[in-house]
């Protein structure tokens, strides 16, 4: 102990000290500052808790360009291929199982499926509905119960069958439990009803609030923006049928013909719900498995409920749900996220492609409008690729983006990719292989990876190249079973 | 993540005391490369076990050994430098 001794001098040592401070003094006047919790909500990154390489843009200018003298409205209905016609027991006899109520894929293209997750998953069976093993396809079949919101058909009620979709009709009703108008309960007691003040916030402050209930009822992350014609335009002419319009009205309105659109509501929320994020990577089949119904299961009801708060608050909130409006155009405005090569997903930061959808409200709320976002991805998706050469029906665009509506039922008047839906049975390949998805447990080379894409696209290709060698996307659906997941399968503290 | 740097703040500080006692001269490249090795080794870590944690068993494989690798490179031409200085005077 006699001869122990420090080899730093007390003349290094206060050396040190000052430069320390020097160092964190620099830092600290290079940071940004806000002066008061004001300018905190102002800067979108205060409402949406943007990750630091995610860069925002101006108004209207998203990282893809969109020509909006030129881009048109569209009319409202898609083509999609048709429904598969044989029951699933007929297609079981003919030795190629699927066609269960829900799926997309033709015989020919089941087998298409098959071959592929055989070669990708060494072992794998189609089972008896072409979903996988048993314990897959029940899980499939058990979410499939009132998705997109809709009534279910025949269902066991007290010991007896009975046909809900049928009754509700047969009563007046809709297809589904969401409308338009939104619930409007009558349990649903609002401030007018009792002739008090509704409540009032700042834009932002309503904006803060809306994402407190988004995230309470199990939705992610919010945005917003001011309707005006521009914006419009990426609304649809119809909706289930029925003229989308806006009119000098004081309330909103669903009539035989027309959904109403009263002209003081004037700001859209959108807000973004995530998938399962395991089961969406080990999606396989001839459909997209129980990460996406059970995710249009929950979302419905969750929007409804949204909607059911702005109403109770004292506003007005509309919605055409499920359709209406061309979300991924949409999230390019609000800051969701980023047009890319897979062009049916908006690509969002933290996920990627595992953000399941995202839904427009309408309401009279003030709300302080989102800036859209730029992490790289628009240039990154031009050298990746993975996406376009791992559909099986080589249905997302190889190349160059375009501004012409090179698939049908697209449009003109933007620089993007579009995805023939035409023909695309909504298989569950695509969604599970894009670089940008994690589920924030990982290694620090994500964080590093995004920030270097956010800078500069020199990179790209080698992070591409990466992705592949490094093993990452898709994985084996029998393995899920056996993971410790999350609830919902989401980390929600990321 | 509390553990894992007081067990390496004790580690370097040890390997600092020995390198005073030996009466091991070092010149601040050998510094440099030293930190930028533990760093790699750091990376190491933090990358295999994330990774086995995202349930991406080959990642986390081929980033150990790349990571790895950069760094036993760094630290053993960090010690070497100071070894054979020392056998040189």
């Amino acid at each position: 102990m006699k001869e122990f001794h420090s080899t730093l001098s007390r003349r290094d040592f206060m050396k040190s000290l000052g430069v320390v401070g020097a160092g964190l003094g620099t830092i600290s006047a290079a940071a940004p500052v806000f002066h008061d919790l004001d300018e905190v909500t102002a800067s979108s990154g205060g409402v949406q808790k943007l990750p630091w390489w995610v860069k925002e843009r101006d108004f209207k200018n998203p990282s893809v360009p969109i020509d909006w003298q030129n881009l048109p409205k569209m009319e409202g209905t898609f083509p999609y291929q048709a429904r598969p016609t044989l029951s699933a027991q007929e297609r079981y006899a003919m030795g190629i199982p699927g066609g269960s109520s829900g799926v997309w894929a033709s015989p020919e293209q089941a087998q298409v499926l098959f071959d592929y997750m055989k070669k990708e998953f060494p072992g794998w069976d189609p089972g008896y509905a072409g979903l996988g093993d048993n314990r897959t396809t029940a899980l499939f079949m058990a979410t499939k119960f009132m998705r997109m919101g809709m009534w279910p058909g025949e269902i066991n009620m007290g010991g007896k069958r009975v046909n809900v979709a049928q009754a509700i009709s047969a009563a007046g009703g809709t297809a589904t439990f969401t409308s338009f108008l939104g619930l409007r309960s009558s349990e649903t007691l609002r401030p007018q009803d009792f002739g008090v003040p509704r409540w009032e916030g700042t834009p932002e402050e309503n904006l803060l609030t809306l994402r407190q209930v988004v995230r309470f009822l199990g939705g992610c992350d919010v945005g917003a923006q001011e309707m005006d014609s521009d914006v419009f335009k990426l609304f649809h002419e119809t909706s289930g049928g029925k003229q989308l319009v806006i009119e000098d009205v004081d309330e909103a309105a669903e009539t035989a013909t027309k959904l109403v659109i009263p002209a003081k509501a004037k700001y859209i929320l959108q807000w973004t719900a995530r998938q399962p994020y395991e089961s969406t990577r080990r999606q396989a089949g001839e459909y997209e498995d129980a990460a996406v119904y059970w995710s249009y299961q929950r979302f419905p009801f969750v929007g409804a409920i949204i909607q059911e708060f702005i109403h109770a608050l004292g506003y007005t909130a509309v919605s055409t749900h499920m359709a209406g409006y061309h979300t991924n155009a949409i999230a390019t405005l609000t800051g969701l996220g980023e047009h890319c090569r897979m062009s049916s997903p908006t690509l969002v930061p933290k996920y990627g492609t595992t953000n399941r959808a995202m839904w427009v409200i309408i309401t009279d709320m003030p709300l302080m409008a989102t800036k859209p976002i730029d992490f790289g991805v628009y240039k990154f998706c031009q050298t990746c690729g993975i996406c376009a050469d791992s559909c099986p029906f080589g249905l997302i665009e190889q190349g160059d983006p375009s501004w012409e509506a090179t698939q049908p039922g697209t449009r003109p008047g933007f620089n993007g990719w579009r995805t023939n839906t035409t023909t695309c049975p909504h298989c569950p390949v695509c969604q599970g292989s894009c670089p940008f998805n994690t589920n924030g447990d990982g290694s620090f080379i994500h964080d590093l990876v995004r920030n270097t894409v956010s800078v500069t696209p020199v990179f790209n290709s080698f992070f591409a190249n990466m992705e592949k060698t490094m093993g990452y996307g898709r994985k084996d659906p029998r393995d899920w079973w056996n993971i410790d997941d999350y609830t919902y399968g989401i980390n929600t503290s990321y | 993540m509390f553990w894992i740097g007081l067990l390496a703040g004790a580690a370097i500080a040890l390997a600092v005391n020995w390198l005073v006692r030996k009466g091991i001269l070092t010149k601040w490249y050998e510094w440099l490369l030293a930190g930028l090795g533990i760093l790699a080794l750091f990376a190491t870590g933090q990358h295999y076990f994330s990774s086995l944690r995202e349930n991406e068993p080959q990642s986390a494989w081929m980033g150990a050994l790349i990571f790895g690798i950069i760094a036993l490179i760094l630290l053993g031409v960090a010690w070497q430098l100071s070894v054979r200085r020392a056998n040189k005077t």
